[in-house]
């Protein structure tokens, strides 16, 4: 029990630095390796999980989440990014350094409201916190990044956060919902990637904020 | 029950024949009969039902559909009976006449509108029946959304989009109100079903929030001024036998909305209530008849003049609520059986004109009243249907438009019994007054309709072409002008229905006017009444005309010979021939303020300037409704939206980040910070 | 029995009605100086019209052929529903159905006008509906006063209120109100001129134009039952002495000719307004039954 613990926390810790990590790299494949990390540990995290509850559908989570978050996605960015030249994220809207202090305000604003709604959860308040760090440090990622890989990696974050609330909420999310998540998070994925291969193809850059120049 | 299974089978017939549709897509013809006898039949059980439902009581189906917040049925009580006959009877006719008519859409999508036409029938007959809040909604929107599409029929004429376009945004306007009304009864409530609606369970405040929210939603859809606009657009672009349809029997699905609140829900109310029915009554009245008056497209007049005549129908309606009100019994149920009456006669005379200008329209291919003229002589029939569609609308006796008028004029006639004072009585004068005024407008303007499009010589080439209507569509015009003439002598009949229509309201009573000798039509109040007799009038009218052909006679036989029409001496031509817009030019210059026309007179010079010139006189109108109510509106909105555009930068980020400046806000709320 | 009665009355007015023509047009031209034909003129001439043969234009249909049987079938029924004898609220005539049965006729010539195709007829029939929009309104109102003290529109009724009620301002309004009405609904001047052929200046007169032979004379035979329905109307509602009684025939026939001399006198003193000043002329009719009603 001390030892699944204590492995939760490691587990914890390390996802809490991929996240504050990817506010500060700007090269793509630099990006899809930290969330193949990422991923790795959730998987991780959901098969300790599945251990200690005994529970079948967690480790089908866990292997499912393995598959196609460890092994599917991240081979599909690298191929893209493989086949362009450019492999760096340009000038994204926050510069790295601001990106970081945006993180950590929000890793605080995550702790205090963690402690203000459930005050109870000390066992979880780690896991909470950071599940919710995650997901908006998603968010951020999404909005302050320019290339559409890293978009996806910002939605692949907040992916695992979501994923990791449920989690740590709950023991074990039902099915069904962990499914619905899950794919609906994948067809997001999907049409990404293909919308991104598209716009290569069609010699337009993928830089998000040139999309402003659409508009009406 | 026998009325239990009609009426399933009504709905089964309509059903059928959307799903026939399906089934004979390929071969239009039959699709043009299948469907539209399949539609009659349905008709036919629904006037079955609807006299069943008056000789042996009230029907309720609770049917085993679950809908949220309880469960749907079906009531078929006076009222919704009394608007089943309705569509039944004018149902029955357009299904007849579009077997003549359809013929013109064989290459036009027919299998479209023949299921869209089933589709209509039947959602206006679930409208009027159920009894349930949510049912009602879905059956009303089911109505609009099935309207929408077969005005839009179509679509190639960009007109005919636009006034779908507004059709659907009036509609829904109005849609909401009529849902925030029902809303705010149904929370008082606390529950869905019409059965336990009432008005007693709101304070006074909410009653006046829920008459103003019925009366603007179901308005709209009736076509109370100002908000009609769609009105005179969406009737023309739709094809004649829907326009008879909607013009006849869907502005009437309002009215039984407003019957069903004012003298189911909401109860009594107070006085204002039926004085502020009044005045938009009539208003609607002298506005639809004016821009009647000043059309020359045979199908904007008849829009303008169901205006007219709805307005009509609300002064019986405002009048009896003012008498609901006052607690007078006999004369509310005076003033309610003369907007009734007036619905189902509405319904019959509008429909047999509409039906008679899409025989001219599907002859001469125009529907312009200045290209039109001589048709009597090539549609005689037709010209004869739409002669007593004319007469009826101008109420003259012994048609049927004579008696609702009269008992109208009854019901203005006592108001200042129930509105006290110099106020009510001048304004009871007034109300009379413009009432006559509108009846002497809607004769001139359907003498101007008729006699235009259907007297003198032929004013185009498209007018000589034409040729009579189908067969089919001949009988469905007779069947209904027979009606007119049938309730126009006979009208104890239909005030017997009428009786058993208002049985279950108790603020109402009709024994006054029913329990009479055959031939009047009388009531008693006080030391007077009123009373007519129509078949007197009528062996009166026989009579003098026997006199009259009795002197023709009297001095043998009379030679006619023939001899042009005199024009000075020149021989006649087409072009010396009176047209509409110089008939209405004396009452458009009267009333000038209220009608803003412009007219143009271009003059354009041959080469040789010896051999004359020629002029062009044409007149436009600036729609009075429009310009200052709707185009203002319209322009704010414009603005405000264009204001609030600067949010939307186009870029992707910043939407990102609204997203997840919300998210946070939110969360730091959802725990109290 | 009712219906018989009336029957009678009607065919007693179609005989008197050319005769209160003819002396109106004979107190007119002793006023204006001349010595006028006979009071029996107007008989003279239907009598020579009826033997007449017609000439028929042939862009005509059977509506023109109608609807003078119909204008004239309209005016007896109207004719008939007078109560000179029956006030007592036993017989069924309603101002409405007089009002009506009039416009019946009025709709059927209006057609027939617009039907022979010439500019004529369609300026006559315009200028007559024009003019028939603007006296129903005055028309009702001025009814108004004594429809809402007698709270019923039926005439036997309404005759018998007027008569056990005293004489009062209100009704003078009225009466006054209701005399303009009858100038305009019978088409006298200032409203119309109803002897002159000439097509330009004349309304009702217009409308006819192409009528001749029988159909004339009924037409005209109708125009003047017309009159007498209107001149009844205004005797019977507003000089409501000595109804009753076997004398009563004779007063009536006294009142008919005061009215005749008022109509003859406000003709030969004025001359035919100017068409678009006829809504004014109205209007003032409306507003005196306003204050007839406010006065009341």
């Amino acid at each position: 029990m001390r030892r699944r613990e204590g492995a939760m926390n490691i587990l914890i810790i390390i996802l809490l630095f991929t996240s504050l990590l990817l506010t500060r790299v700007s090269r793509l494949k630099t990006a899809v390796s930290i969330i193949l990390v990422q991923s790795f540990m959730v998987a991780l995290a959901c098969g300790i999980e599945g251990m200690e509850a005994g529970e079948v559908h967690m480790y089908i989570a866990a292997i499912l989440t393995a598959v196609i978050k460890v092994g599917l996605i991240p081979y599909a960015l690298l191929n893209i990014t493989e086949k362009w030249q450019q492999e760096r994220e340009g000038h994204p809207i926050l510069n790295v350094n601001f990106s970081s202090i945006a993180a950590c305000i929000t890793i605080v604003l995550a702790y205090s409201l963690i402690d203000q709604a459930l005050p109870g959860a000390a066992g979880s308040r780690d896991a909470l916190a950071t599940a919710v760090a995650m997901t908006l440090i998603g968010l951020l990622l999404i909005m302050t990044r320019r290339q559409a890989i890293m978009q996806i990696v910002g939605l692949i974050t907040m992916e695992n956060g979501i994923y990791l609330v449920g989690l740590s909420a709950t023991k074990g999310l039902p099915l069904i919902i962990e499914m619905g998540i899950f794919f609906d998070v994948l067809v997001a994925v999907v049409v990404l990637v293909i919308l991104t291969h598209r716009l290569k193809l069609s010699g337009m850059s993928t830089d998000i904020s040139r999309l402003k120049k659409l508009k009406g | 029950m026998a009325a239990e299974d009609l009426y399933y089978g009504m709905l089964l017939f309509f059903s059928t024949g959307i799903l026939s549709v399906f089934l004979t897509k390929n071969n239009a013809k039959r699709t043009n009969y299948i469907a539209h006898s399949i539609a009659l039949m349905g008709c036919v059980m629904a006037v079955l039902c609807a006299i069943f439902v008056f000789f042996l009581g009230e029907l309720k189906i609770a049917l085993p559909v679950l809908l949220p917040l309880g469960q749907m049925g079906i009531r078929v009580d006076g009222l919704s009976a009394f608007f089943l006959l309705l569509i039944g009877v004018v149902g029955a006719a357009t299904s007849i006449y579009a077997y003549g008519y359809s013929r013109e859409y064989y290459e036009c999508r027919l299998p479209l509108m023949a299921g869209l036409y089933n589709a209509f029938l039947l959602s206006m007959v679930l409208v009027v029946t159920v009894s349930h809040i949510a049912a009602f909604i879905i059956a009303w929107e089911a109505m609009s959304l099935v309207s929408f599409f077969l005005v839009n029929h179509e679509y190639e004429k960009k007109a005919n989009t636009r006034a779908a376009y507004i059709y659907i945004l009036m509609t829904h306007i109005g849609t909401v109100f009529i849902i925030i009304a029902f809303l705010l009864l149904a929370v008082a409530a606390g529950s869905m079903n019409f059965n336990q609606l009432k008005g007693t369970l709101v304070n006074d405040f909410m009653r006046n929030i829920i008459f103003l929210c019925a009366v603007i939603g179901f308005g709209t859809k009736a076509g109370m001024v100002p908000l009609h606009i769609w009105l005179p657009r969406a009737h023309p672009a739709a094809p004649s036998h829907i326009s008879a349809l909607m013009s006849g029997v869907m502005l009437k699905t309002a009215i039984y909305g407003l019957c069903r609140f004012f003298l189911d829900f909401l109860g009594t109310g107070p006085i204002w209530w039926g004085v502020v029915i009044l005045v938009i009554a009539i208003i609607t009245a002298v506005f639809g008849v004016l821009y009647a008056f000043i059309e020359h497209d045979i199908k904007r007049l008849l829009a303008y003049s169901s205006v007219e005549n709805i307005g009509i129908i609300l002064l019986g309606i405002g009048a009896g609520m003012v008498f609901l009100s006052c607690q007078q019994r006999t004369l509310a149920g005076v003033a309610f059986s003369a907007a009734l009456y007036h619905v189902f006669n509405h319904a019959l005379f509008k429909s047999l004109f509409f039906m008679g200008a899409g025989a001219v329209l599907q002859s001469a291919h125009t529907k312009n009243m200045e290209q039109l003229g001589g048709l009597i002589k090539k549609m005689p029939y037709t010209a004869v249907f739409c002669l007593i569609a004319a007469a009826a609308i101008a109420a003259l006796p012994p048609l049927n438009g004579f008696v609702s008028e009269w008992l109208t004029f009854q019901a203005l006639l006592f108001l200042p019994q129930a509105l006290s004072g110099i106020v009510g009585k001048i304004g009871s004068a007034l109300l009379i007054a413009l009432l006559g005024l509108t009846g002497a407008l809607a004769a001139s303007c359907f003498i101007e309709a008729f006699g235009i499009t259907f007297l003198a010589k032929p004013r185009s080439k498209k007018a000589e072409e034409a040729v009579e209507a189908v067969t089919s569509m001949l009988i469905a015009m007779g069947m209904v002008a027979g009606l007119c003439i049938f309730l126009g002598i006979w009208p104890q009949v239909m005030l017997t229905i009428l009786q058993k229509t208002f049985l279950g309201f108790l603020g109402i009573d009709l024994n006054g006017l029913t329990s009479q000798e055959w031939h009047l039509l009388s009531f008693a109040q006080g030391q007077a009444g009123g009373r007519i007799s129509i078949v007197g009038v009528v062996i009166l009218l026989l009579c003098g005309a026997l006199v009259a052909y009795l002197l023709y006679k009297s001095h043998g036989r009379e030679t006619n010979t023939a001899g042009e029409t005199w024009t000075c001496g020149i021989v006649p031509n087409p072009h010396m021939e009176y047209t509409a817009t110089g008939f209405s030019k004396s009452i458009r210059t009267v009333f000038k303020n209220i009608v803003h026309t412009y007219s143009e007179t271009l003059v354009t010079t041959n080469e040789n300037k010896y051999y004359g010139r020629d002029l062009f006189y044409h007149v436009r109108i600036q729609y009075f409704f429009v310009s200052v109510v709707y185009r203002p509106m319209n322009e704010a909105i414009i603005k405000t939206a264009t204001f609030m555009k600067s949010i939307q930068t186009g870029s992707v980020q910043l939407y990102v980040g609204y997203i997840m400046f919300i998210t946070v806000i939110v969360l730091i709320w959802s725990t109290r910070w | 029995m009712d219906l018989f009665l009336s029957m009678m009355q009607a065919l007693g007015l179609l005989i008197i009605a050319p005769l209160v023509a003819g002396i109106i047009k004979k107190i007119k031209a002793r006023l204006q100086n001349r010595r006028g034909s006979s009071v029996f003129q107007v008989y003279f001439d239907l009598v020579k019209l009826l033997a007449k043969d017609s000439v028929t234009s042939p862009t005509v249909s059977w509506i023109f052929s109608v609807a003078p049987y119909i204008y004239f079938a309209g005016a007896l029924a109207a004719s008939s529903l007078v109560p000179i004898f029956y006030f007592s609220g036993k017989g069924f005539g309603d101002i409405f159905m007089l009002i009506y049965l009039l416009a019946l006729g009025r709709f059927f010539l209006v057609l027939a006008s617009l039907d022979a195709g010439s500019a004529f007829g369609g300026m006559g029939g315009a200028r007559e509906m024009f003019i028939a929009v603007m006296v129903e309104p005055a028309l009702l109102l001025s009814m108004c006063t004594i429809v809402f003290k007698a709270q019923t529109s039926s005439l036997g009724f309404m005759v018998s209120n007027v008569m056990n009620s005293p004489f009062s301002l209100a009704y003078i309004f009225a009466a006054i109100a209701f005399f303009i009405v009858l100038i305009a609904e019978t088409g006298r001047i200032p409203v119309d001129n109803p002897d002159t052929h000439l097509e330009l200046t004349m309304i009702h007169e217009g409308m006819i134009l192409e009528y001749s032979g029988r159909k004339l004379a009924l037409i005209l035979w109708a125009t003047a039952v017309k009159q007498i329905v209107m001149i009844l109307l205004f005797v019977v509602l507003f000089l409501p002495w000595n109804i009753v009684g076997a004398a009563s025939l004779i007063w009536l026939f006294i009142k008919v000719l005061l009215v005749a001399m008022i109509i003859a006198i406000a003709e030969t003193s004025t001359n035919k307004m100017r068409l678009f000043k006829v809504p004014n002329f109205l209007a003032v009719s409306c507003l005196l039954s306003l204050l007839a009603l406010v006065a009341q």
